[in-house]
């Protein structure tokens, strides 16, 4: 089971809901209880800090899973979540998707890959954030 | 019994009494025995290199004893280090599942126990036991949430004291205290720790003897006394 299978899979078991440009589908700190399939539209994923300065993780899409390391790590969500395009999205609550990974087999690697995507695409921020950590330092 | 670099090194994962401790080895007795069956056990120096940057995945390096340091480059070419791995963790987990090259380097910064599995066996394991997934699932989610502090700390303008003040109540907890203080037994060299900090050597021990001279730290060696840890914790403004 591949990303797109995956998504497909889970999309059985959403609460689907419509938002628009500015709305926040979820916050950092907040509990995670479940993730969120963007189906589509737009969702931005920052880190706001004390400083007052967003570092902004990545863009979400159209066909797109989110909640997956918090899920695991059982810990609130690490960004925050928001609309920048209309959206439509789904969430799929905390139970339901372990039941579902519990019933298949396939779809375990397949959420072991979109984690490993997570962390190696976090790195390679870091990486590349020479600019930024010379002049925290 | 004699052993090398003088650690307790434990072949069989078994009888090792720290796995119901660590989230990924804490597996039942069946999934264990398929562990046991494709892990080679190893011991290194100081200053091995288990991986590197940019290197095709072998597999994952699971760290039994001792402490590993990850490294990355920055796009300056900087050396930064991005975490010092404690045992219980798995190493190359994300590099090895993707089959990409790995994002970090993992050097051992004191004599350490590594059990080593191919890749190949190691995706193979995942298939077959529904609960090691989990496990691998826990730990790359720790791993994800380890990388978005770090993000969130790239944009923070924060001082360089600071950063060190934060370092060091990272490092204070309950095992450490002794008498009202916080004894540290620091394996990482000043520079090593500015490579944390995105600093120099020069401003890291600059920093630690201001902090030694407001006795809010003691340092005798390769051990710091924190015995002031309120007022490393009001240098830390986040």
């Amino acid at each position: 089971m591949n990303a797109v299978e995956l998504f497909r899979a889970l999309s059985a078991f959403v609460e689907p809901m419509l938002l628009k440009a500015g709305d926040k589908l979820f916050e950092a700190n907040e509990p995670a209880d479940g993730v969120y399939l963007i189906q589509r539209g737009k969702v931005q994923l920052t880190y706001p800090n004390a400083a007052g300065v967003a570092v902004t993780e990545r863009l979400a899409r159209g066909g797109q899973i989110l909640g997956l390391g918090p899920l695991f790590a059982d810990r609130p969500w690490g960004a925050t979540g928001e609309v920048v395009a209309a959206t439509r999205a789904g969430f799929v609550r905390k139970d339901a998707v372990m039941r579902f990974l519990d019933e298949h087999p396939e779809g375990r690697l397949a959420v072991l890959r979109l984690l490993s995507q997570d962390v190696d695409r976090c790195l390679g921020l870091i990486r590349n954030s020479g600019p930024l950590i010379s002049k925290a330092s | 019994m004699p052993s090398p670099y003088n650690i307790d090194v434990h072949y069989s994962c078994m009888d090792c009494l720290d796995r119901t401790d660590r989230p990924f080895c804490n597996l039942t007795k069946k999934t264990m025995e398929g562990l046991e069956k494709i892990k080679f056990t190893s011991v290194y120096p100081r200053g091995a290199l288990l991986f590197v940057e940019e290197e095709q995945p072998r597999g994952v390096f699971i760290l039994c004893s001792g402490r590993v340091k990850l490294t990355t480059s920055s796009s300056e070419g900087k050396k930064l280090i991005l975490k010092i791995v404690q045992p219980g963790e798995v190493l190359g987990l994300s590099s090895a599942i993707l089959g990409k090259p790995y994002e970090v380097s993992a050097e051992t910064i004191e004599p350490c126990q590594v059990n080593f599995i191919k890749r190949s066996e190691f995706l193979a394991f995942l298939n077959e036991h529904t609960e090691a997934c989990f496990h691998t699932a826990e730990q790359l989610s720790e791993k994800y949430q380890m990388a978005q502090r770090e993000i969130r700390a790239l944009g923070l303008s924060s001082s360089t004291g600071e950063k060190l003040a934060k370092l060091l109540l990272d490092w204070c907890d309950e095992t450490t205290k002794t008498n009202g203080a916080f004894r540290l037994k620091v394996v990482l060299t000043h520079e090593e720790i500015a490579q944390m900090l995105g600093t120099t050597r020069e401003t890291i021990t600059r920093l630690l003897s201001d902090m030694r001279k407001k006795k809010i730290i003691d340092i005798k060696g390769s051990t710091v006394m924190v015995t002031d840890h309120a007022a490393l914790e009001e240098m830390v403004s986040i």
